[in-house]
């Protein structure tokens, strides 16, 4: 039982969760429809400057932990957040506007609080909190027949996937014995290296249901045929929202959860080959599969999937490769602070794609979708044409956007943990990985180009144009002016990214101190010689306990 | 003794998912999740009441999950009721094939 947190760590939190409540009341009134958009960016604004206050806070308790990486995780979700509530400003019907709001903030409480769990049930619960809220904002944004069917689907899987990871989650609860992250890592870790025990048993079940669970929070194959369904059916702002807000939460488990299986420390334990199927798999079908589309939410669908693949390169490589071995510095030695800044660069380039897809109107009213309908929008509406193209730049990762520099560094992370112990043992596969990740980069440019073209080059003689209030257009420029920013100063995301890791390394490195002790500049590490290092760190943990644990002998 | 918890468990939660899969009303559908989640909290349950020998010490763990993933299911069943009202007066049928207005061309 951990000692209670203190409830000022937990601001942030309280105002979006009370703020959700009052934007709830403020929709019984028509006075107060019409100040529920504001409010709702105040609490988020006032949620980001207690934040911000609390820059260094360190704090611990109630199955909360709250360092760098929440720290980092609240900053990115709320900045997200504003740009989110501007695009849907006006998204949901008068009448239901204020419980959509509400919804929107409580998903981006649940998103707060996943980043700071520590706890499987805390983890549980925020993850549902992220999830409930978005199966609904998708049913109320005005779309009909088509919203409930999209809705319908992606609540159903949706429930089929929180069933899985709390499977898992229970199995992981059975080796560690106790629900606490932090402590269960040794259990898990340790179960995870003793083939033919009860122990391993479950524990690899639980890892392998916990992680296949998560892949359907990031649209990851074979998990992902969902989503295409789910896009299209959306309104398109909501859409942009669902890039995010659920990739955010996923990554952020996934972290805890590969932490736990002691992968990035030993190198041991299932995750390696699962992860590396799951990310080929992701990329190449993402990619095949958007290459056929005309309907631009669906290709956005699939791209999101190719981008879970890519993302997923990063989270193999994991936090340690930055060191004296590689030889790498900064972005291009850490995975996960690159999977950090893909996933917001990722999240604004597809939030503004789908914020300029939802205030456009093709002629006859409806909502703008294949690419026939975008034909021709520079010389009817040249800023949207250009928004549009810049983020679909971003996606394809041409040099000068921030999208480039996202794969430089998952890429390059990547090479360099192949030459670091513990991953060097796979070291082969993971720059495999990396030319399948290249290559299926090159082949998404393909379909990124037909839209831009579309856009840019064709002629269209009944273009689409724009309609609706000033705000969605404010959220969608804002969304280019950050990625224009990112492009060309992007040393602020970047260390941001590379601080919220800090935390992830240095339990990385707690948890195997034996490793900490032997990195040598010498950067040979043969396969059997990592073996041996991590049994006595097993076995040592195994005396270590004195409670109802036999020595291992 | 936590083997027998541990299979009885797995077979709650694979019927779930074989019907999940096969089914096509919607609301079986939903009532096969249910049968998961019975599932898992019956895993949750003995897991805290038998634990392994390697395991720490941490007693009430598992049933406070347990008593947390009931209230979670009893929200995703209000929400999972709400939908199917809302396709039933869409589209006056309940069957999940007829769910294919959107799909690839």
């Amino acid at each position: 039982m951990t000692p209670p947190i203190a409830l000022t760590a937990l601001l942030p939190e309280i105002i979006l969760a009370v703020g959700a409540c009052a934007v709830l009341l403020l929709g019984l009134t028509p006075g107060g429809r019409r100040l529920a958009p504001w409010v709702t960016l105040a609490v988020l604004i006032g949620s980001a400057a207690v934040v911000l206050t609390q820059r260094s806070l360190t704090a611990g308790g109630s199955g909360l932990l709250y360092g760098s990486l929440a720290y980092f995780i609240r900053i990115a979700a709320l900045e997200l957040g504003v740009l989110i509530t501007l695009v849907n400003w006006s998204q949901a019907a008068a009448h239901e506007r204020g419980e959509f709001l509400s919804l929107l903030l409580l998903s981006l409480t649940g998103l707060l609080l996943v980043g700071a769990a520590n706890d499987l049930v805390m983890l549980f619960l925020a993850l549902e909190l992220t999830s409930i809220p978005t199966y609904i904002l998708i049913v109320m944004g005005r779309t009909g027949a088509r919203g409930a069917e999209s809705g319908t689907k992606y609540f159903y899987l949706g429930a089929l996937a929180a069933a899985i990871i709390a499977y898992g989650f229970s199995f992981l609860y059975g080796v560690a014995g106790t629900a606490s992250l932090t402590a269960a890592v040794s259990a898990v870790s340790a179960a995870l290296q003793q083939p033919g025990t009860l122990a391993y048993g479950l524990a690899m079940t639980g890892v392998v249901l916990t992680i296949g669970g998560l892949l359907f929070k990031l649209a990851a194959a074979p998990l992902h045929f969902y989503i295409a369904d789910v896009y299209q059916g959306a309104p398109s702002p909501v859409a942009g929202l669902l890039g995010f807000v659920p990739k955010l939460a996923g990554l952020a488990a996934l972290f805890r959860i590969v932490l736990l299986t002691g992968h990035w420390s030993a190198g041991v334990g299932p995750v390696f080959g699962l992860l590396w199927i799951v990310a080929v798999a992701s990329m190449t079908v993402g990619n095949v599969l958007a290459l056929r589309q005309v309907s631009i939410k669906r290709l956005l669908a699939y791209s999101g999937v190719a981008h879970a693949g890519y993302m997923l390169v990063g989270v193999l490589a994991g936090p340690l490769a930055l060191s004296a071995e590689s030889g790498a510095s900064g972005l291009l030695g850490n995975g996960v602070a690159s999977v950090l800044y893909y996933v917001v660069v990722y999240g604004i380039a597809n939030l503004g794609a789908f914020a300029v897809l939802g205030m456009l109107r093709t002629r006859t009213g409806g909502e703008v979708e294949t690419l026939r309908d975008v034909a021709g929008l520079l010389r009817r509406e040249p800023a949207a044409a250009l928004l549009l193209a810049l983020a679909m730049f971003t996606l394809m990762g041409l040099p000068p956007t921030p999208g480039f520099w996202g794969k430089l560094g998952l890429f390059g992370s990547a090479l360099a943990a192949a030459r670091v112990t513990p991953i060097a043992e796979h070291g082969p596969w993971l720059i495999a990985l990396v030319i399948i990740a290249v290559l299926n980069s090159a082949l998404a440019a393909a379909y990124y180009l037909r839209v831009i073209a579309a856009v840019l080059l064709y002629e269209n003689d009944r273009p689409a144009e724009s309609a609706g209030g000033e705000a969605p257009q404010v959220g969608a420029l804002l969304c280019g002016f950050l990625l224009v920013i990112f492009a060309f100063v992007p040393s602020g995301l970047l260390g941001s990214g590379l601080s919220a890791t800090a935390e992830l390394s240095d339990a990385t490195l707690a948890a195997t101190p034996v490793h900490a002790a032997d990195r040598t500049p010498t950067r040979a590490a043969p396969a059997e010689s990592a073996r041996p290092r991590v049994f006595p760190r097993a076995d040592g943990e195994a005396l270590a306990v004195p409670v109802g644990r036999p020595a291992l002998e | 003794m936590l083997i027998a918890y541990l299979l009885v468990g797995a077979a709650l939660f694979t019927l779930g998912l074989i019907g999940f899969v096969t089914r096509r009303n919607l609301i079986i559908i939903f009532l096969c999740t249910e049968m998961m989640f019975q599932g898992i909290i019956l895993n949750l349950v003995a897991l805290g009441r038998y634990p392994l020998a390697s395991a720490a010490a941490g007693p009430l763990d598992g049933q406070v999950f347990a008593l947390f993933l009931i209230a979670v299911a009893a929200a995703e069943a209000a929400l999972g009721l709400t939908l199917v009202v809302l396709l039933y007066r869409y589209g006056r049928s309940l069957d999940a094939g007829t769910l294919t207005t959107l799909r690839d061309p």
